[in-house]
């Protein structure tokens, strides 16, 4: 990935010097205990996968009512999907976890993986501007109103960064 | 199950077909002798929209069956939600079928002999039926699932098996290289 290149090079020698910590995790009792089960991977997988689902498409939903589809549906209402996004989002991020830390070193140096957790932290950035923002008008551009520019602008930048996670996340394997 | 059903033969059957050579060379997976394969992302690429298809699933018919068993903090109108919702789970379904084929083409044997992939298969073709059935009934009469005490005792069985379903296609799709069957 030629345009990833440079900060690629800028990183590198960065993460390297915690290859050493990050064998240690690996080789820790905990998550050799855990690694060692056979069917720790299968099951963490199957969860992760629903959870990711039930993330990126809850958000995909409430992206597409932010740039203008189903408006005769209160934004308030669609909003409130999202405590059931956090909610899988946290499901994500621990068996996301269970399989970092089972070979931290590959995750690190993955190229797939950084830009997977760049555009994670865009979405995250995205989500805190449009929250801060333009949301705090809501009331004014609820109910079958066209939403405001900046609101349209949030939801295809979301939709766009969580489709770009889903690709990079399943890249992971196929650059390792 | 799968003796049942014959699915190693099914799968061997895949192998002899000439569209896999053509689909190997196009996914890279397996090297075909003679083809100088270019397209390291194809493969990735159909394994992503086949991802995003199931996201998709999950934000739709999932969110439906949700609402149906009565579990979401709030309950939009169902015919609403069915109306706006499915057509994207039509889509989604399409979608993953088609990248699904290319995928079990790609490499036959691995998914016919799969103990879990006969029960996935299952699962979506009911599933699929109970998310037709929710749709037609729906647009026959919005209130058809709030009507009797009856209908919504039955709206939760039916919201509850559609979640199950779908969670049993999802995770018995993934879990197909793991349970490898006997053969």
């Amino acid at each position: 990935m030629w345009w990833f290149d440079p900060i690629h090079q800028f990183l590198e020698p960065i993460v390297s010097n915690f290859d050493d910590a990050l064998d240690a995790i690996s080789d820790s009792d905990f998550v050799q205990n855990y690694a060692n089960a056979e069917i720790t991977i299968p099951i963490v997988e199957s969860l992760h996968i629903l959870a990711v689902g039930l993330v990126v498409g809850t958000i995909f939903f409430v992206d597409l009512r932010l740039i203008g589809f189903f408006r005769n549906m209160s934004i308030r209402r669609a909003e409130k999907i999202v405590p059931y996004t956090w909610l899988a989002f946290l499901l994500a991020v621990i068996t996301g976890t269970i399989f970092f830390l089972q070979q931290p070193r590959m995750y690190v140096h993955n190229e797939a993986f950084q830009i997977k957790f760049v555009l994670l932290a865009l979405a995250g950035i995205n989500l805190a501007v449009f929250h801060f923002g333009v949301w705090r008008t809501v009331d004014g551009w609820d109910d079958a109103r066209s939403t405001p520019a900046a609101a349209k602008a949030a939801g295809i930048i979301s939709a766009l960064l969580w489709i770009g996670v889903l690709f990079y996340g399943r890249l992971v394997p196929f650059v390792a | 199950m799968n003796r049942l059903l014959h699915l190693h033969e099914f799968g061997l059957w895949l192998n002899s077909l000439p569209i896999k050579q053509q689909i190997n060379a196009f996914t890279c997976s397996t090297r075909v002798r003679g083809v100088v394969c270019t397209n390291v992302y194809a493969l990735p690429i159909i394994q992503w929209i086949h991802i995003l298809g199931v996201a998709v699933i999950c934000g739709s018919v999932m969110m439906i069956g949700l609402r149906m068993m009565g579990l979401l903090r709030f309950s939009p109108p169902l015919a609403d939600m069915a109306r706006r919702l499915l057509p994207w789970t039509w889509l989604a379904i399409v979608v993953n079928v088609i990248t699904g084929v290319i995928m079990l083409i790609d490499r036959p044997t691995r998914t016919t002999d799969s103990l879990t992939w006969p029960y996935s298969m299952l699962f979506l073709i009911v599933a699929t039926v109970l998310s037709i059935y929710f749709a037609i009934t729906l647009r026959i009469d919005p209130q058809y699932w709030d009507k009797s005490i009856t209908r919504r005792t039955w709206a939760r069985v039916l919201g509850t098996a559609t979640v199950l379903l779908w969670i049993g296609v999802i995770v018995g799709d993934r879990l197909i290289v793991y349970a490898k069957g006997p053969i």
